[in-house]
This record gives C-alpha cells, structure tokens and sequence, in this order.
C-alpha cells in the first residue's frame, strides 16, 4: 500500500469528541463490514485516537486560576489580548481566557 | 387634673385624654399575638391591617421602612407575633398598634420565606426539569464560585484533583453569606457566563460549607436563584451539607449534598476512563488480527490452486485449443472465416485472462500490505509462502514467450528510444541499434544498409 495518511484533525480534539469517533471506530471495525485495506485505516485512527485521550488524561494543571470581579469597561485590554495569544491545548474547548493568576 | 362631668369636652379635649390614658396604662412596647387580617400595601409602601383573635380586633399600621426587615410575606391568616407601640391616631379616632417587627408565630420566619418563595418559583417552572441542562460527561474547564476562606474550596477542589487531574480549574471567590451576599454571588454567575466566550468554562460549581438556616439564608434569595436559572453554563449547587436544601439547589441542573460530593458529580474517574481506553485498544488489535488471520487463509488457499501448483496444466487445455481450432481454421479458410477467428481471438482472451503473473503481482501486493502488521511469527510463514511465489514465478519464466529468443529470434530497438523496430523504415542510415537476444544478451550496432519489403497484405 501507499503510505500511511496521518490524522491530523485528532490532534485538535476534545476528549469528548475523541472518546466518540473511538467508540465508532471500534464499533466499525468489530462489525467487520469494511474492506480489508480500509480496516488497516480504521485501526490507525483508532490508535490515534487512543493516544490523544491518554494524552489528555495526562495532562494535571496544578495551578488555579483566579477570575477577578469584572471590570468597568470591557475594553480589549493586555490580559485579554495575551489570553487569546496562549491557546492552550486542554482538551477542552477552544481559546484560552484572559490571564489569570495562580491561587494556590 | 380633676375629674370634672358637669363640664363639656371638645373632641379633641377626649383625644387626649384618651392618648394620656393609653401612655399610663400600656407598657411603652408590647408584643401582641394575633391573626392578620385585611393586609394591604398602600402605594407609600405602608402597609395597615388588623390583628384578631376569637374576640378581638386591634388595628395595625407597619411602615415602610420596618416592613423591608420583614423576611417573609405576611398573608391574611397568618399567625404572627407582631411587636411595637400604641397609639391614638386622632385624625381618624383609631387606636392602632405601630409595629416595627413582624414574626410568625411558631415557625421562624425564615422558614416561612422559604416556603413562600419555593411555591412561587415552583409555579413558575423555575425547577422544572426541562429547563435542566445535561452536565458535560467529562468537563476540562470548570468554574468554583464559592468563598476563599472556609472548607469548601479545599474540599471542592481536592475532590475533583483526585479523580479527574487534567480539568482545569478556575476560581471567583464571593461572600457566602451576610447582607448583599446574595446579590453578589448573582452577580458573579452572571458575569462567568458573559466571559464565557473567552474563558469556555464546561461547568459551575456554586456553593458552601454547612451553617443555619441563616447562614445559608443567601442562597434562598431569588436573586441568587433567577441569575441559577438564566446561566447557560450548567451549575451544580452544593450548599451546606446532606439535610440543607435551598432554593439553589432546587433551580440548579444538579445537585450535591456535600462539596465533596460536588466533585464525585462533576467529574469522571480518571482511573474507569482509562480502563476503557484500554479495553478499546485491545478489542482493535483484536479484531485486526482476526481479520488478518482470515486474509491470510484465503491467500493460501489461492496459492494452493492449480494455477499456481500446475500452471502448465492450467494452461493445458486453453492451449491445445488453441491449436485444434488454427487447424480447422487453416481447412476451413474459405467457409465462415470470421466465426471461427472470433473464436479464436476468444480463445487467446481467456488465455491471456488468466494472467497468472497479474495475479501472482496482485497477491503479492496484498500480501505486502499485511505484512507490514504482522508480527514475526506470522512474518515467517508469509516468507515461505514468498518463497513459494518466487518458485512458482520461475516456473512460469520458464514458459516465457521470450523463450522463442533461444531459437534464434531476437528484438532489435532503437538505442536511443528503446522503441522496438519491425520495419526497416523505422530506422535511418547510421541509426544505432540494440539487437536482444536470448537470456538478455544485447548486441549494439549501427545501420549500414536497409531494405524495405514490397507491399504486403497482412500486418
């Protein structure tokens, strides 16, 4: 066969998303209806699959953030501006928030 | 001053008298037990009703001011311990009781205002289940409101690093009780939700340590309760301990008994998830060897077929007639020619069809394809099947069309395109050639003469 394409939209996944597409996965290849090449497919996506939820269980933030009470102007301010620079990959939703300080 | 009934009073002389006699002969303040009746608010904000008993009636002003203290609502039947002085109203003649405290007889009144308050936002559908949203399965973001001192936020917070580390978490510390704190913590629920666009927060964990009725009282307050109810983040309510249930637990999408019991609800077990993860894995690898397995013994079973073990027989019979019906063309020339060359050509075809080589490459891909999963166990028993391939493929070499080169045929080419020359005008003068012979021995030359041949019929 060729070479093997990559799955690159996993490394962007939520756990949630990921746990989901493995469930299919695995239930696609126990059903044993697809061809036999794209079996090797599925089973790769599979793996990958796997390797980003581990990943993400991995993960163990020490810190708590605090959030401030609100401001008077919701102006874009520098904290806001850095929040969005540092697009944290949690496994959860997407951008980050504004930057805040550890609590304990 | 003396008593005097020959002489005649005015009104407001009786008024009075009436108003000094009720300061002599009342305590200053006093506590009346009573029924209310006829309660209004007037547009001042005052509100007059009545205090009953069997026998009794005694009327009753509260001012604005002292009613804002009141945590309940006062509803005509009430038992209530009304508290404050009397006096003569002169204007009207009425002797009322000022009260500047109100209490229902019996059960606190705080209780009361909750009951009160459950009713109305019951009937309101605030608790309604429909209006309950599901909490994330597994939450990476979650928010604490609650206060910075005392043991919930520790609790909280330990709960959920044991079971499910990898959930960030992100604290708004609020006042848990006292005056405004109601108010405030509304406020903060409301504000994590506006910057929830940024921040993405999955969940809310609003609540407190144990405490009295009082103690808890902020989380009673409709404030608190609508600001619950209008968040599009979920909330989990964990106020106070198993026994305590407040408003906000009613509205909230979920709720614990205990602050610990907060993160056993948010989160998942790190430990279970990953024994799924595992168990997923393995079914893969599972499922992928049994289809391999199955691949694997179709190819053998292809291999152990005649053409591949006989291949000469395979092409015995195609080939023998192939040569029975040349003859009967070459006697029947003149009689339905056509017919039979289609046959003929037909013949070739299935020949041709067979195409053991494009078979044997076809399998062989296939056979590199699964290879690549294999372990080596399996590895090994691919190789001999390779193995045979290779002799297979030797034997069919041998069979080769290219063989006729041993009798003395050979390919001629142009050196330089590699094209294969037939006819003399595919080359020029000079042209360099390469002439093929059998075994892949070459000769290379040039052209120093040619002849092309007189026109013929035939290709």
């Amino acid at each position: 066969m060729g070479k093997k394409k990559p799955n690159p939209d996993v490394e962007k996944m939520t756990f949630e998303q990921a746990i989901t597409a493995l469930t299919e996965v695995v239930e696609q290849i126990e059903a044993g209806r697809i061809p036999l090449a794209e079996s090797l497919d599925k089973y790769e996506r599979g793996m990958a699959l796997i390797r980003r939820c581990r990943e993400i269980l991995a993960q163990a933030e020490k810190r708590i953030e605090t959030i401030g009470a609100e401001e008077k102007a919701p102006a874009p301010d520098s904290e806001a501006a850095k929040g969005e620079a540092s697009d944290e990959d949690d496994g959860g939703s997407e951008p980050a928030e504004s930057a805040d300080e550890g609590l304990f | 001053m003396a008593r005097n009934t020959t002489r005649t009073y005015t009104v407001s002389e009786v008024s009075t008298l009436i108003k000094v006699a009720l300061e002599g002969g009342l305590p200053g303040r006093l506590t009346v037990a009573g029924q209310i009746s006829g309660f209004k608010r007037h547009a001042s904000g005052h509100a007059y009703f009545a205090l009953k008993d069997d026998k009794s009636v005694l009327a009753a002003v509260m001012w604005r001011s002292k009613l804002a203290a009141v945590r309940f609502a006062p509803e005509d039947g009430m038992a209530v311990l009304a508290t404050g002085y009397i006096d003569l109203y002169e204007p009207t003649g009425k002797v009322q009781l000022y009260v500047d405290r109100l209490e229902p007889a019996g059960v606190g009144a705080l209780q009361v205002a909750f009951e009160q308050m459950v009713k109305r936002l019951r009937a309101e559908g605030l608790f309604d289940d429909r209006h309950k949203k599901p909490l994330p399965r597994f939450p990476m973001r979650i928010g604490i409101v609650t206060s910075p001192s005392g043991a919930a936020i520790v609790d909280i917070v330990n709960s959920i690093r044991s079971r499910w580390p990898c959930a960030r978490l992100f604290f708004r510390a609020v006042p848990v009780q006292g005056p405004g704190a109601a108010e405030e913590i509304a406020h903060a629920v409301a504000q994590v939700n506006r910057e929830n666009a940024r921040r993405r927060l999955d969940l809310l964990i609003v609540g407190r340590g144990g405490g009295s009725l009082e103690d808890l009282w902020a989380f009673n307050e409709e404030v608190l309760a609508r600001a619950i109810h209008a968040s599009r983040i979920p909330i989990i309510s964990a106020v106070g301990h198993e026994v305590d249930i407040t408003i906000a637990d009613l509205v909230a999408d979920a709720r614990a008994s205990t602050p610990t019991q907060a993160g056993v609800i948010a989160v998942p077990d790190r430990a279970e998830v990953s024994a799924r993860l595992d168990q997923a894995d393995r079914r893969l690898r599972q499922d992928l060897r049994s289809r391999l397995d199955l691949s694997r013994q179709r190819l053998a079973t292809i291999l152990a077929g005649r053409v591949f073990r006989e291949p000469q027989g395979a092409l015995a019979v195609p080939a023998q007639r192939v040569d029975e019906l040349a003859m009967r063309l070459r006697h029947a020339a003149r009689q339905g020619l056509t017919r039979l060359e289609r046959r003929l050509a037909d013949a070739h075809q299935r020949v041709a069809a067979i195409e053991p080589r494009r078979v044997l490459a076809e399998q062989r891909t296939r056979l590199e394809a699964l290879a690549g999963v294999l372990d080596q166990r399996e590895r090994s028993v691919l190789n001999a099947n390779q193995l045979q391939c290779t002799a297979l493929e030797n034997r069919l070499q041998a069979m080769n069309p290219r063989a006729v080169l041993r009798r003395g045929y050979s390919l001629t080419r142009d050196a330089q395109s590699g094209r294969l020359i037939t006819r003399s005008r595919d080359v020029r003068q000079d042209t360099a050639i390469v002439t093929e012979l059998a075994d892949e021995d070459w000769i290379e030359s040039r052209v120093t003469a040619r002849k092309e041949a007189d026109d013929r019929a035939d290709r």
